[in-house]
């Protein structure tokens, strides 16, 4: 059964309490004044007087008495359409108050509760980090004053993730210019020593020039090969390819990747037989597993053991790496997902970026847990639903 | 406590119940109208006009007052024709116990019963309304009744009770059109 709202739960008590109130009082009253006319009736004056007229009516005067006996009758008759005015004007009263109260605690209680519901609506908002919901005021509420401190709260918000998001950017080009900055400055050194050394020993007419000079060429065909792969994993960064989905053996996937790795570490499978079908882009799930094997092998220094699961849970593949190397410090923690933020000499801090691309475009998830001198874990979950999905934004489009 | 609430809720209930129910809804019976020696007369009977509150009051030796309303409306008009009032009276005498109705039709009417006495205080016999000349050949009327109850003021307390507040509504009785060949047979 379904309970009422929590408004009307409280009405319904606070409108009984009332009525239990008013009874009781009524109760009290009615009881003490049922008690005094009781008394006045027990004293019996209209009989008493009545007989003593009986018995002295040569002596007394019967207007006299007539008057009396009328007195008394009237107290009776007062008393009596005063308790009946009573018990009827005490039910009115409860009836009425009650309906009062229920009125007013309605009134009172929406002017609390519809606001209180708006606020809550917007949280929801808020945390689906829709930083626009403003909440209408409502004047006559106890809680405006909560309203008007939420949207400051939330318009304080807002112009706080805009000026985070603008850091971020900020950041985010220092960085890639810091590692633009180096990765090409890494080449030009060896450039430049070998065009000065082909110069000199061409200048001094040396006799071993054409050795120096192939030698030269060679370092300076290197390192434009280097800055060309330099080139090209950043343009690949900045234009991702659409995901072309298609059912397929993850295991299968894994088992296929593997092999050429086997030499720099120790690869272990723990792949569970049954899950279905995999749906998503093979091409990137490939490049998925490639950089996250590719990162656990540069974070070992010496040769390590990384562990490879999959599972199927809850409608939900699980893909676990795990490695055996130094672990990630805390601080970096943060910023590994990053663009252009690497630890390596020769990184360009794309690799796990463009991990968190292809399982964001997966419509799935990657956590990290690490332990300083234990290993990282890479932990992706990319729920079943996905072919589904894709084909209704087909058919919409 | 719980006892004080049970008893409460059922007193409550009583109360609200009589809030619809201490009211009475009087009503004319046994209206009949005739000539008399060239009179219109005409008798009738309320019924149903007493509750607890209005025997007190009639127990209680105050002189309270029936009035009787009749009007003679012609078919078709608005206005009445003729129109008068008559009352009864009744008083309890508190010292040798016995009622006195003054009947302003004919003689006083005196009861030692309670009973008897309300049924003929409610009881208007042979009412004499107009010749029959006032009525004109080939015209219909209707005879219109309607009764109240007078307030009843205890002058030692200052305090005036409206009798009327206990019926739901005055009763009234309207005949049948009628012409003079009615009357006169």
């Amino acid at each position: 059964m379904r309970l009422p709202s929590f408004k009307i739960q409280i009405t319904i008590i606070i409108v009984i309490l009332l009525v239990l109130s008013g009874m009781l009082t009524r109760y009290f009253f009615m009881t003490q004044f049922d008690n005094y006319s009781e008394d006045i009736t027990s004293l019996n004056l209209y009989d008493k007087i009545h007989d003593l007229y009986k018995q002295y009516d040569e002596v007394i005067d019967k207007e006299e008495v007539a008057q009396i006996l009328t007195d008394i009758n009237q107290i009776e008759l007062t008393t009596y359409i005063f308790r009946r005015e009573m018990t009827l004007y005490s039910t009115l009263f409860i009836v009425i108050s009650g309906v009062f109260v229920l009125l007013i605690m309605l009134v009172l209680l929406t002017l609390i509760t519809r606001p209180l519901n708006r606020l809550q609506a917007g949280t929801k908002k808020i945390a689906e980090g829709d930083l626009s919901i403003r909440i209408k005021e409502s004047r006559f509420s106890p809680i405006n004053g909560l309203i008007i401190s939420f949207n400051n709260m939330v318009n304080e918000l807002e112009i706080n993730r805009d000026k985070l998001i603008q850091a971020e950017k900020d950041m985010m080009w220092r960085e890639m210019a810091q590692v633009m900055a180096h990765e090409i400055k890494n080449p030009l050194t060896p450039l430049r020593l070998s065009a000065e050394r082909m110069e000199m020993k061409y200048l001094s007419g040396s006799e071993n020039f054409d050795k120096i000079f192939n030698d030269s060429m060679e370092v300076i065909n290197e390192e434009i090969n280097n800055l060309q792969r330099l080139v090209k994993e950043f343009s690949k960064f900045a234009r991702m390819p659409t995901a072309n989905y298609e059912d397929y053996d993850l295991n299968q996937q894994i088992r296929e990747i593997i092999p050429p790795y086997r030499d720099e570490a120790d690869i272990t499978l723990s792949l569970t037989n049954d899950i279905p079908l995999f749906h998503g882009d093979k091409l990137q799930m490939k490049q998925v597993f490639v950089n996250l094997i590719q990162n656990a092998i540069q974070a070992m220094t010496t040769r390590g053991s990384i562990e490879i699961s999959t599972k199927f849970d809850n409608e939900t593949f699980i893909i676990s790496i795990k490695d055996s190397g130094a672990g990630i410090p805390p601080e970096d923690m943060n910023r590994i997902f990053r663009p252009y933020f690497t630890t390596k000499e020769k990184g360009t801090g794309l690799g796990l970026s463009i991990v968190k691309r292809m399982i964001d475009q997966h419509d799935g998830s990657i956590d990290v847990l690490s332990k300083q001198d234990e290993g990282t874990t890479f932990m992706i979950r990319i729920k079943r639903n996905k072919k589904d999905k894709i084909n209704d934004e087909n058919f919409s489009s | 406590m719980f006892g004080a609430i049970s008893k409460q809720i059922t007193s409550l209930v009583i109360a609200a119940s009589s809030l619809f129910s201490s009211h009475v809804t009087p009503i004319f019976q046994d209206c009949s109208f005739q000539n008399i020696n060239n009179v219109f007369v005409f008798s009738c009977r309320i019924f149903s006009c007493y509750n607890n509150e209005i025997d007190k009051i009639l127990q209680s030796g105050q002189n309270v007052q029936l009035s009787l309303t009749y009007r003679i409306f012609e078919v078709g008009r608005q206005l009445p024709v003729h129109e008068n009032s008559i009352k009864h009276s009744l008083k309890y005498d508190v010292v040798d116990k016995f009622y006195t109705i003054d009947r302003e039709e004919g003689e006083d009417f005196f009861s030692l019963d309670f009973n008897e006495a309300k049924q003929n205080f409610a009881f208007f016999e042979d009412i004499q309304v107009l010749h029959i000349d006032f009525f004109e050949e080939g015209r219909e009327y209707i005879l219109e009744i309607t009764a109240e109850l007078g307030s009843v003021f205890l002058v030692d307390m200052d305090k005036n009770i409206e009798l009327m507040k206990y019926w739901k509504r005055p009763p009234v009785h309207r005949s049948t059109p009628f012409d003079v060949s009615d009357i006169q047979q």
